[in-house]
């Protein structure tokens, strides 16, 4: 498992002389990091309020937990935090819907042929169809791309978005996902090409 | 690879961009979510630590002590228990004496075989 790695690397001890983060430097880090994870957050959960929890979870964490680390670790370990914060609400969410599932199925038969991920991919579909083919407006060029973002698998996102958006170095990201270098110029690699295809296809060239 | 690294930029760029223009409830809802977890923020400061020497005896020995003392008290709890056996054992025998003493029967008859031999036959007559 992953998470007695993130253990073993938080508990060591920091290198003599290496500087420990102040509560200034911690607001910093975090002001320059929020913005860029509620979005991580919204690409993952797709829900403004949900994503908005998670993010301010994540800050609690590594502000109890780790808020005394070198300053260099919190990158990594704040990723760490916001990878496992949200694979929580997925879990959460899982059992929530078993439930209701199970509530819904014992109460009412109503809408049984409703499926959720039709609608999420007509939406899709729709949105589309609907943006222009020649020169868009950066707004739109800003949704197109979120969307393929949200539409990439979570560890090929997951590594994309921390190797080139938080700028983290690829031992870094290892690091916070819990694999190995070669897996995350896998999944880099993975989610360029697929990004990449995709912006072709509707016929975005950046 | 540099074709890969090129686009991976450009959408940082776009992202960025996303990013800066974020719906001000929300760049607020973040902004008050910062400043809790800044309010949480209390480890560094929780202990106050000695400077110098004294900050050297702390580090040194102080971060033991804990399991230290819970050696301690589990070698003081086994040698403690060890000696409330042998007092316990003392005060027993104490009583057996005492009995032995008090009693009309005197002390030589338990070591008489005859005396044995005649209790046994005696008990085994009433039954």
């Amino acid at each position: 498992m992953a998470l007695p790695l993130l253990i073993a690397n938080s508990r060591k001890k920091p290198v003599k002389g290496q500087k420990l983060a102040t509560r200034n430097e911690l607001s910093d880090f975090l002001a320059g990091v929020e913005r860029r994870a509620f979005k991580q957050a919204m690409f993952a959960v797709r829900e403004e309020e949900a994503a908005a929890d998670i993010v301010q979870d994540a800050m609690m964490k590594l502000a109890e937990k780790y808020g005394g680390k070198p300053l260099d670790e919190l990158p990594m370990l704040f990723q760490r935090i916001l990878q496992n914060t949200i694979r929580d609400f997925y879990r959460r969410q899982k059992v929530r819907s078993t439930w209701t599932t199970l509530f819904s199925s014992l109460s009412s038969d109503e809408d049984e042929d409703s499926d959720p991920l039709e609608t999420l991919s007509a939406e899709g579909l729709s949105n589309a169809l609907g943006s222009p083919h020649g020169s868009l407006e950066q707004a739109q060029v800003l949704a197109i791309i979120e969307k393929e973002i949200e539409k990439l698998p979570t560890r090929q996102r997951e590594a994309f978005l921390m190797r080139y958006w938080e700028d983290m170095d690829i031992a870094e990201t290892a690091a916070a996902m819990g694999c190995s270098e070669g897996s995350v110029k896998t999944h880099c690699s993975r989610a360029t090409h697929t990004l990449a295809a995709a912006l072709k296809a509707r016929g975005i060239e950046l | 690879m540099n074709e890969e690294l090129q686009l991976a930029l450009k959408i940082k760029q776009v992202l960025n961009h996303g990013t800066e223009n974020l719906n001000p409830v929300m760049a607020r809802r973040l902004f008050e979510a910062r400043q809790k977890a800044l309010a949480a923020h209390s480890a560094p400061v929780a202990g106050l630590s000695l400077a110098g020497f004294g900050g050297f005896l702390t580090d040194t020995f102080m971060h033991r002590g804990r399991t230290f003392l819970a050696g301690v008290a589990l070698c003081a709890g086994v040698i403690g228990t060890y000696y409330w056996n042998q007092f316990e054992q003392a005060r027993e025998n104490e009583e057996i004496d005492s009995a032995l003493l008090s009693d009309e029967l005197p002390p030589e008859a338990y070591l008489d075989r005859g005396f044995q031999a005649w209790l046994e036959k005696s008990s085994q007559s009433s039954e």
